[in-house]
């Protein structure tokens, strides 16, 4: 098993294993439902959706996600998110893969400016058309539990659900699928990637070219052009810092370790 | 970015701003009013050194407060405990009450 299969794992059951306690003043930026019986902490897209609606600048939800962002970048994306953790196992099943266009990537900043701040500020905090009536990890973690002890099934329910095997067919065909195109808290954290303190530094200093990280990458987002140049993978929106281009370079693993390309 | 001092400029900034915005959410409070359907008793609130809100002596209740802190705020936006009326914002829930573990209507 990975290294980063172990750690999310584990944070899939540390996040959701509150018997009681909470410490839901803290949003932590992984799409995980606050609403989850077990969950320790907020969502930070649930609680802007909320002071979007009570038209109120959210200073400590946006204090913790920007610290946790200029201190680590998108680390959490591919270490702790328990919904990225889904789409990692959802992506091994065999079908056919598809690779996305890169336009596809500017819609989740579409999602977080449409669906998680501006609808909730017009329409209110419980619109039906906030990020949160559609968000596929509360249809997880809330919806499905609520359907199974309750038995209710309505129209929003119906919604919910089809959105919710829409995403998990996407993600089985396009690698972190989600992640790159609807993600709303991954839209948030990309700009801070270019802040971080986090860095994913090339494996040796010489870089062979050879794009095997390239072809890894969960993201596509091309590790090798900065690596070439000298500069950390994790410069790039889409990063989600998994450190699997540092794993897979033949060059720390003692390959070849020239500048020569291989011909 | 290939400039390693202008991004450890942009960095130290990003820092500052985060660090100012949890002090700032820190003292930061908004008045939040009672539902006017929901029952609750009169209670006149105190606070403690910090900020917090005082149990009244001989009462199990926590007092009503008149406003709560940013961070008390995220913890109701967690579960729509509070919601907007025109201007105003109101609680959802009976805040005298202790509320356990809530789940979020949206």
């Amino acid at each position: 098993m990975k290294k980063r299969t172990i750690y999310q794992l584990a944070a899939l059951l540390a996040l959701h294993s509150s018997w009681g306690p909470e410490v839901k003043w803290l949003c932590n930026p992984v799409l995980s439902c606050h609403s989850c019986a077990l969950s320790w902490f907020a969502c930070p897209i649930g609680v802007f959706v909320h002071y979007a609606g009570y038209h109120l600048f959210p200073f400590v939800a946006l204090g913790t996600v920007l610290l946790i962002g200029v201190l680590a970048g998108r680390l959490f994306c591919g270490w702790v998110c328990p919904f990225g953790y889904l789409q990692d196992l959802l992506y091994k099943i065999r079908w056919r893969k598809v690779s996305l266009p890169d336009w596809t990537r500017n819609i989740k900043y579409l999602v977080l400016i449409f669906l998680v701040l501006l609808v909730p500020y017009f329409l209110g905090e419980t619109t039906r058309f906030s990020f949160c009536r559609f968000c596929p990890a509360a249809t997880i973690q809330a919806a499905l539990p609520s359907v199974i002890s309750t038995g209710q099934i309505t129209y929003g329910t119906v919604v919910r659900f089809t959105i919710l095997f829409g995403v998990i067919g996407f993600v089985i065909v396009a690698r972190r699928g989600f992640c790159r195109v609807l993600c709303p808290i991954g839209a948030l954290m990309a700009p801070l990637n270019y802040l971080s303190y986090w860095v994913v530094r090339r494996p040796r200093e010489h870089c062979l070219s050879c794009r095997t990280c390239d072809r890894l990458c969960p993201t596509d987002v091309h590790p090798s052009e900065r690596f070439s140049n000298g500069l950390p993978a994790n410069r790039a929106l889409d990063c989600i810092v998994c450190h699997d281009c540092q794993g897979v370079c033949p060059a720390a693993a003692g390959g070849n370790t020239t500048c020569e390309k291989p011909r | 970015m290939k400039n390693p001092h202008l991004q450890n400029v942009l960095s130290a900034i990003g820092l500052i701003v985060a660090l100012a915005l949890l002090v700032v959410g820190r003292f930061v409070s908004h008045p939040v009013s009672l539902d006017p359907t929901i029952e609750s008793p009169p209670v006149i609130p105190e606070f403690t050194e910090d900020g917090q809100v005082k149990t009244p002596e001989g009462s199990e209740r926590p007092a009503v407060p008149p406003a709560i802190s940013d961070r008390e705020l995220v913890v109701n936006a967690t579960f729509t405990g509070v919601t907007r009326i025109g201007d105003t914002l109101f609680f959802t829930y009976d805040p005298s009450r202790p509320r356990g573990k809530q789940a979020c209507p949206t």
